[in-house]
């Protein structure tokens, strides 16, 4: 059937695009229902519920304190939008957003679409990159795999050697340097800042041309604020191709009408600070690394500021064929194809730790270890109660600036019990926890409510051989004829491998039961 | 001693530079990644990780690399906790095995299972069988439920050609009674998109449900455009349903649905819908009093309230005057 297309997504702040790599035919770019490749990754509240995209847009301009397109930057955080006295988490808000790109890619691709490849921010945390995936789950995305955004991006170029590659879209700046070699492309190292982004450049110009025209500005929230910001991106864009502008004030906001210039010189003394700041963490990393080649992508680096900065001061960034807007969503669709053509190996951005009951924390997992990787660690219990495991994530010194990511609760341990606790972070940075408790005899495996908890349960199918091993070690004793019947019951189990999870937990509680009982009389 | 190890992890000679080491290690990631690889990649690709790492601290000179003086706790993380696992796992291993070789060992002495201990095993095997069976029973229940899931997920969405997808799904899948039953269920609360009704009553057309169905359509008829109401009724008519679904339609806003209704009613009627029927002749339009009175004057309808009389003198329509005279003529006639 044709219904394994992956799609790669690029959940931008301020547009989404959506890319699918169709084996014979490339990537290509997927329209949605108004033949848009931009999508706005808008949601707003209407009087048939909440709405994305094209349609939060047009409410933006009528009710814009019931439009939302900062969800990415509240991911993980306690922030909540309040619509008639109910709320709703970012994960909420984006759920609509996610629904309607996996419906345009359904409708162009005219097969159901479960599967996906989210491009993240690089300096997303592992409890962004969790809801974020929970979130597409929910949408109906049964498979959810996580790219870091400059990666996706660099995958998407297919350059050999070592390069730096600069992503500024409309909310973030990720940089990441990547060498390809031979289809393999190992990214050394990402950053990433989610406080500079085109939006920014966005209200700085739109603050400059309220005071040009003598209009008041609006405070935020206000319609008109959303107005202004949308006229904002617009002569921001025309800025890249012309010198001068002349904005003429739309009626909706006091002094409509009039009309006033623009010009690029007065745009750039604006922006310089933000400028800037970029071509510090720029040179920071060509320093360290000398790349050969630097990239630019995502929407912002067509300002010409940009641009003519690095060239003064780092080195004139290549020119390539991919719209700098579409290699995200191009690199994330290839993504889903990994492992065939191109490889990518991405770092861990932040060290993974667990913190000890003094307050002192154990490093597992260090930052810059290539993915997917994995640690365990060995809790002994002295005396009867719970053990708590606090996952942290930061820098060496974990311990002044380390973020706790989750307390892990395993209860009822016994007196000297031990307990080994899973810890893998797989190739898109997302962590999964597993807690595996030895008993005398008997393993069992804590399931973790992924829904719940940000992580997710633990590999049912490694499970299962560790119990067919058991079996056929005991098995060996016995006459033929129960030699027959246990081998039929592994099978069984086995053919269960591609059901129901809870259908496959049950399966392996009756075998546990059943080895424990078939030990117990083999020792008396 | 185990830096070597380290380097000869990556199959290199111990004064490999720190390109030899990068680039020993994406040859053998193409080889060991899981996402090449597959699961069994994983632990070796651990294992290459692990050399990689370490051997970028000592050739790379990078002073961001955490230095081989470490904090103690560090290292002891990185290194000896593995340690600690493995000659765990190592005792784990050998006294399980010990006390299982030693059990072999004796049962073989035996030469066979003692009949107490052989039943008992008997039983808790046949315990775990007939508990397999029970779970292989509601084996692939979820497979379909998950697709029920799927399709009924995207009827709900407000593309057509999504809802179109899923339409097709069904139809491919109509034999399946869950499937039937949670669509009928969408419909029963949810109304149609104008666009995708034919393709929704396609689905329908041939199964055996399709009464049900039409009930479930028939709760939003009020809501129905005219030109969707008509589309319902067409095949409501096609489908040869009983008049207790025409009925809906003649309390319907639109004239001509009304109308439509009318026109395909059957000949035969009980006593109880004819007031409901002649109820409808307080109506003005021309529309709908013609097909009412040729309706019944094939009903040979008596006129009790001089209505169909005014009608045949007043109304503007000849249409209509002609209708009503006829029935009045019939009347008269008997």
């Amino acid at each position: 059937m044709s219904e394994d297309f992956t799609i790669g997504v690029d959940l931008g702040t301020r547009y989404a695009q959506l890319a699918v790599d169709i084996p014979g035919r490339g990537v290509e770019l997927i329209p949605n229902r108004w033949g848009q490749t931009k999508i706005p990754s808008m949601v707003a509240f209407t009087k048939d519920g909440l709405v994305a995209g094209e349609e939060a847009s047009r409410a933006a301009l009528t009710s814009p304190d019931m439009v939302w397109w900062d969800m990415k930057r509240h991911l993980g955080t306690d922030w909540v939008a309040r619509v008639h006295g109910r709320t709703y988490t970012p994960e909420e808000l984006l759920l609509p957003l996610l629904s309607i790109l996996r419906e345009d890619a359904e409708a162009h691709l005219r097969a159901f679409v479960s599967s996906c490849v989210l491009a993240v921010p690089a300096h997303f945390s592992f409890l962004e990159r969790g809801a974020l995936s929970r979130a597409a789950r929910q949408a109906g995305f049964d498979r959810v795999r996580i790219v870091n955004e400059p990666t996706a991006a660099a995958l998407s170029t297919g350059i050999d050697g070592r390069f730096l590659i600069i992503d500024f879209g409309a909310g973030t700046l990720d940089m990441s340097l990547v060498e390809g070699e031979g289809g393999v492309f190992q990214v050394i190292e990402s950053h990433g800042r989610k406080d500079i982004g085109g939006l920014d450049l966005d209200r700085l110009l739109a603050e400059r041309m309220c005071r040009n025209a003598g209009v008041p500005l609006s405070r935020p929230g206000d319609p008109r604020a959303t107005l202004m910001m949308l006229e904002a991106e617009t002569v921001k864009i025309e800025l890249s191709s012309a010198n001068r502008v002349v904005w003429r004030v739309p009626a909706g906001l006091s002094g409509g009408g009039k009309s006033v210039e623009v010009s690029r010189a007065e745009f750039e003394s604006l922006i310089k600070p933000i400028m800037e700041d970029i071509l510090i963490m720029v040179e920071k990393m060509w320093r360290k690394y000398s790349p050969k080649r630097l990239l630019t992508v995502g929407g912002s680096s067509r300002v010409p500021m940009l641009r003519r900065m690095l060239s003064e001061r780092v080195r004139e960034p290549d020119r390539t064929r991919l719209r700098p807007e579409d290699a995200v969503a191009t690199g994330s669709a290839m993504y889903a194809h990994q492992g065939r053509e191109r490889l990518l190996i991405d770092v861990l951005s932040k060290s993974l730790g667990i913190m000890n009951s003094d307050g002192g924390v154990v490093l597992l997992l260090r930052k810059g270890s290539p993915l997917p990787a994995e640690a365990r660690q060995i809790f002994t219990a002295y005396g009867n109660g719970a053990i708590e495991v606090t996952i942290v994530q930061g820098e060496r010194k974990v311990r002044s600036i380390g973020r706790v990511l989750q307390t892990l609760t395993i209860d009822k341990v016994s007196d000297g019990e031990i307990v080994e606790v899973f810890f893998r972070v797989d190739g898109g940075g997302l962590l999964h926890v597993e807690v595996k408790r030895k008993k005398k005899t008997s393993r069992k495996t804590i399931a973790l409510d992924s829904d719940e908890s940000g992580v997710v349960a633990c590999d049912l199918p490694t499970e299962m051989r560790l119990r067919e091993e058991r079996i056929a070690r005991l098995s060996m004793s016995y006459p033929d004829n129960f030699q027959a019947r246990l081998l039929n019951i592994t099978r069984d189990a086995r053919s269960l491998r591609n059901d129901d999870p809870s259908l496959q937990w049950q399966v392996l509680e009756t075998l546990d039961r059943m080895i424990s009982e078939l030990e117990q009389v083999a020792s008396p | 001693m185990k830096r070597d190890a380290k380097y000869e992890a990556l199959g290199l000679s111990p004064d490999a530079s720190w390109e030899e080491v990068k680039r020993a290690f994406r040859q053998l990631a193409r080889i060991y990644h899981p996402d090449v690889a597959g699961p069994d990649g994983a632990r070796k690709f651990a294992e290459i990780t692990e050399a990689y790492m370490t051997l970028k601290e000592i050739t790379s000179g990078d002073r961001h690399a955490p230095s081989r003086h470490a904090p103690a706790s560090f290292g002891e993380s990185a290194g000896g906790g593995v340690e600690i696992k493995e000659s765990f796992f190592r005792r784990l291993w050998r006294k399980l095995f010990s006390r299982k070789r030693a059990r072999i060992d004796a049962d073989a002495g035996e030469g066979e299972i003692p009949p107490v201990r052989a039943r008992f095993i008997g039983s808790v095997i046949s315990r775990a069988e007939s508990e397999i069976q029970g779970i292989l029973s509601r084996k692939g229940e979820f497979t379909a439920r998950s697709r029920t899931d799927a399709v009924i997920r995207r009827l709900k969405s407000r593309h057509p050609a999504v809802v179109i997808l899923a339409l097709r799904q069904i139809s491919i899948r109509s034999a399946n009674g869950e499937m039937a039953e949670a669509t009928i269920e969408h419909f029963r609360k949810n109304m149609p998109m104008s666009e995708t009704l034919e393709q929704v009553l396609d689905v329908f057309s041939n199964s055996p449900r399709r009464g049900e169905f039409a009930s479930a359509m028939l709760s939003h008829l009020h809501k129905f455009a005219e030109r969707d109401a008509l589309v319902l009724l067409n095949r409501i008519k096609r489908w040869k349903l009983s008049r207790e679904y025409l009925k809906p339609f003649l309390s319907h806003g639109s004239p001509s649905v009304i109308a439509g209704a009318l026109n395909c009613w059957p000949d035969e009627m009980d006593g109880r819908e004819l007031p409901e029927i002649s109820g409808l002749l307080v109506r003005d339009e021309e529309a709908i009093l013609v097909p009412l009175l040729r309706l019944l004057k094939r009903r040979k309808h008596q006129d009790g309230t001089g209505r169909i009389g005014w009608l045949m003198r007043e109304h503007p329509s000849p249409a209509v005057r002609v209708w009503a005279s006829a029935i009045v003529r019939d009347q008269n006639l008997s």
